[in-house]
């Protein structure tokens, strides 16, 4: 028996999802993928995990859609991209993605463990303070590891986004 | 309350319309789009598996604090993603990933 909220949400997921692939315009296909960001903040909350739903809207929705809206912004597809061309391989796409997906559902209904129930629900303190004591536990190597690679991403993009030449140079061109 | 199978399945079909978009799209923004649609679909799995275990407290956050750093590591990604995109833009004046041959012998 599957339940209302989940229902409304796993349906606006999955709408908004193929949305931001077909939209005309790739700008609202951007606002739609934000819009399939909140629907997997909900099923967070749902699965009784609101602090990473939090994580989910401040970094997905906060960052990554709007980054994506600037780069539109910057790039501008509008006259770029033809859908025309699009079409070609748009039959075997679908019947690969209708492939992949049946065989993950087929895997999935065999699996006798899925028919699981939420068995606790934490309060928040126990929330926090387990996930703190997680990562600065058994996980600070893969926490420190983490901060580097955040170091490293920001200046590759700074370094990959500024143009060529020295400063002068780029104030003429 | 739904049950762990729900949630997986959508999960697959989510990770499956992005297999989709990365197989039929041109643009090198939709693929990333794509990306992110099924990156999205592995936290939900990672979250939905770890939220169901019968285990205590502190080892049941175990797959919510993956789904953390598979977040850390999707922001890294865009950003880098994001900047290749206009760099490859400026040299070419199209992201159309099926114009970039130069590299092809």
């Amino acid at each position: 028996m599957v339940d209302l909220p989940f229902l409304i949400l796993s349906l606006l997921a999955i709408v908004t999802a193929i949305m931001a692939l077909e939209s005309k315009e790739i700008i609202y296909g951007a606002i739609s993928l934000a819009i399939t960001f909140l629907m997997i903040a909900g099923f967070f909350i749902l699965l009784q995990a609101p602090f990473l739903a939090m994580f989910q809207i401040i970094i997905f929705v906060g960052a990554i859609a709007v980054l994506i809206l600037f780069t539109v912004m910057l790039v501008g597809t509008g006259t770029v991209v033809s859908t025309a061309r699009d079409r070609r391989y748009w039959f075997y796409a679908v019947t690969v993605g209708i492939i992949f997906a049946a065989g993950l559902l087929l895997i999935l209904s065999q699996w006798p463990g899925a028919m699981r129930v939420l068995p606790i629900s934490l309060s928040l303190k126990e929330w926090v303070g387990g996930i703190a004591s997680l990562l600065i536990g058994p996980f600070t190597p893969v926490f420190l590891t983490a901060a580097l690679l955040l170091t490293a991403a920001l200046i590759g993009a700074i370094t990959l986004a500024k143009k060529e030449g020295t400063p002068e140079e780029v104030k003429d061109g | 309350m739904a049950e762990l199978e729900s949630f997986l399945a959508l999960s697959a079909i989510l990770f499956s319309i992005g297999v989709y978009g990365i197989l039929s799209k041109k643009s090198a923004i939709r693929i990333l789009i794509s990306i992110e649609i099924m990156l999205n679909a592995v936290l939900l799995n990672f979250v939905a598996l770890s939220s169901f275990q019968p285990l205590e407290p502190p080892l049941v956050l175990t797959g919510q604090l993956f789904a953390m750093f598979v977040i850390t590591i999707a922001a890294a990604e865009a950003a880098v993603g994001l900047a290749l995109m206009v760099v490859v833009y400026r040299a070419n004046q199209s992201i159309e990933v099926s114009n970039l041959k130069r590299l092809k012998g």
